[in-house]
């Protein structure tokens, strides 16, 4: 792990990064930074596309628009064949839509159509299943019932090794909500990770609780947009 | 791992406290597991789990990815299941959740009694996921009713027990008991973590001898 001692990633050591938690289980990066979110996606892209491992993204009231119109404004487009989408309700329909789902009242009802779905698009081989715009979810339904649900599972989920699952949350939408579930969601998570700010166009990455941050005995990292992912390029 | 600082802590702690750990999002949980397996096993006192929920599912999939070895098959571990589904370790009792909170506190209250009747005193009670029980009652009398029965255990000499809390999770939840939690325990410790550790502090104690008392674990070397 020597190469990731140096606290400002390049772009070889995003891909390490990745590998990293490329053992299943669940990761949530928590976003507190203007482009953090625009950053995370489409590293996450780029990581798919480069290794080949499919990239399903469960977009919940339309967020993956949000975030992909912004990438567009900075020049960066992809193929929609490289984002396969399960879309949650909503009608913007952005990368290669694969199924439609319905807002459930029952998360339960909700989740197992989702599983379904992940099973019929990925029957084999890795993927990375990528959770999008669950804020707005759980604005809607800000209730016990619907939180305890995410939680068992997400821990259904704890032990699947084909797949990885992230969640990426903007916490300012989250944390002010009478019945907040991120500090719930990280105790369950395998790794958390959150993106706390922009220095001169870096992104500061907070290793909440993290593997890497065991091995690379540090905590924060520093990575540069323009650099690894050529924006503003 | 150098734990002889917390050896000393927690051979401090007397017979029938009640000792609150409160933490923050990190891998404290699994590494205080595997310290209390390891502490237990060495001096042979029965270590019973309370496991709320697939707490001890979830932190042994946690300890797996992070490299952490935790072995809970062990003639002194006992787990006391509440909720959930993946058993894990020596289950030697099963209490259904209830929503109503007499109906389950009843049923706890019998579950226990008969595993400590079994085991000799005093055992190390180590409770995890207590955070989702407080999420799954709904009003505030549920909630008191948990913090009261929680409080007729304070004294019972059979066991010494830690209650390991996610103290930003109890903050975010819609009925706030964190403040009564620490009311009625014995001995509040607060763990900040680090990268490769943890910072420990003893913010309340019967015992004035631990008062403020500060350490640092390192987890340098784990395995």
């Amino acid at each position: 792990m020597e190469s990731l001692k140096t606290t400002i990633i390049a772009k070889n050591n995003l891909d390490l990064m990745f590998d990293h938690v490329q053992h299943g289980g669940i990761e949530i990066i928590e976003n507190s930074t203007p482009l953090g979110v625009e950053f995370a996606l489409h590293s996450i892209i780029e990581y798919s596309r480069h290794k080949g491992i499919p990239l399903i993204v469960e977009d919940i009231f339309d967020t993956l628009a949000v975030y992909l119109s912004h990438l567009n404004f900075m020049g960066i487009n992809f193929e929609d064949s490289d984002i396969k989408v399960i879309k949650v309700s909503g009608g913007q329909e952005v990368g290669k839509v694969l199924a439609r789902i319905r807002f459930e009242n029952n998360p339960y009802v909700y989740r197992k159509k989702i599983d379904q779905e992940l099973d019929r698009v990925i029957p084999e081989g890795k993927y990375i299943h990528l959770v999008l715009g669950l804020e707005r979810l759980i604005s809607l339904q800000n209730d016990p019932h619907t939180v305890r649900a995410i939680l068992s599972l997400m821990k259904e989920k704890l032990s699947e090794e084909r797949g990885m699952s992230i969640y990426i949350i903007e916490k300012s939408l989250v944390e002010n909500l009478p019945l907040n579930p991120l500090p719930l969601m990280e105790n369950v998570a395998t790794s958390v990770i959150e993106l706390t700010g922009e220095k001169r166009e870096l992104i500061k990455i907070r290793l909440k609780k993290s593997r890497l941050a065991l091995l690379a005995h540090t905590e924060y990292l520093f990575i540069s947009p323009r650099e690894v992912l050529r924006w503003w390029g | 791992m150098e734990w002889k600082n917390v050896i000393e802590i927690v051979e401090s702690i007397l017979p029938g406290e009640t000792v609150l750990v409160k933490y923050t999002t990190s891998y404290i949980p699994e590494f205080l597991l595997r310290f209390f397996i390891d502490y237990t096993g060495e001096k042979n006192i029965p270590l019973i789990i309370d496991d709320d929920f697939d707490t001890l599912y979830t932190i042994l999939a946690h300890a797996k990815h992070i490299n952490l070895t935790i072995n809970l098959d062990r003639d002194n571990v006992h787990v006391l299941k509440t909720g959930g589904q993946f058993e894990v370790g020596n289950v030697v009792a099963k209490v259904p959740f209830d929503p109503d909170s007499r109906v389950y506190l009843a049923n706890y209250a019998e579950a226990s009694a008969k595993v400590y009747q079994r085991t000799q005193s005093p055992a190390i009670n180590l409770v995890l996921g207590l955070e989702e029980l407080f999420l799954s009652t709904t009003n505030p009398l549920d909630a008191y009713q948990t913090v009261l029965r929680i409080q007729k255990f304070v004294g019972n000499k059979k066991r010494k027990s830690f209650y390991i809390i996610n103290e930003d999770v109890m903050k975010n939840l819609p009925i706030k008991v964190l403040g009564e939690l620490e009311r009625i325990s014995t001995t509040v410790i607060r763990l900040i973590p680090y990268h490769t550790g943890a910072d420990l502090k003893v913010l309340k104690s019967v015992n004035p001898h631990l008062i403020e008392t500060e350490t640092t674990i390192d987890i340098e070397g784990w395995d």
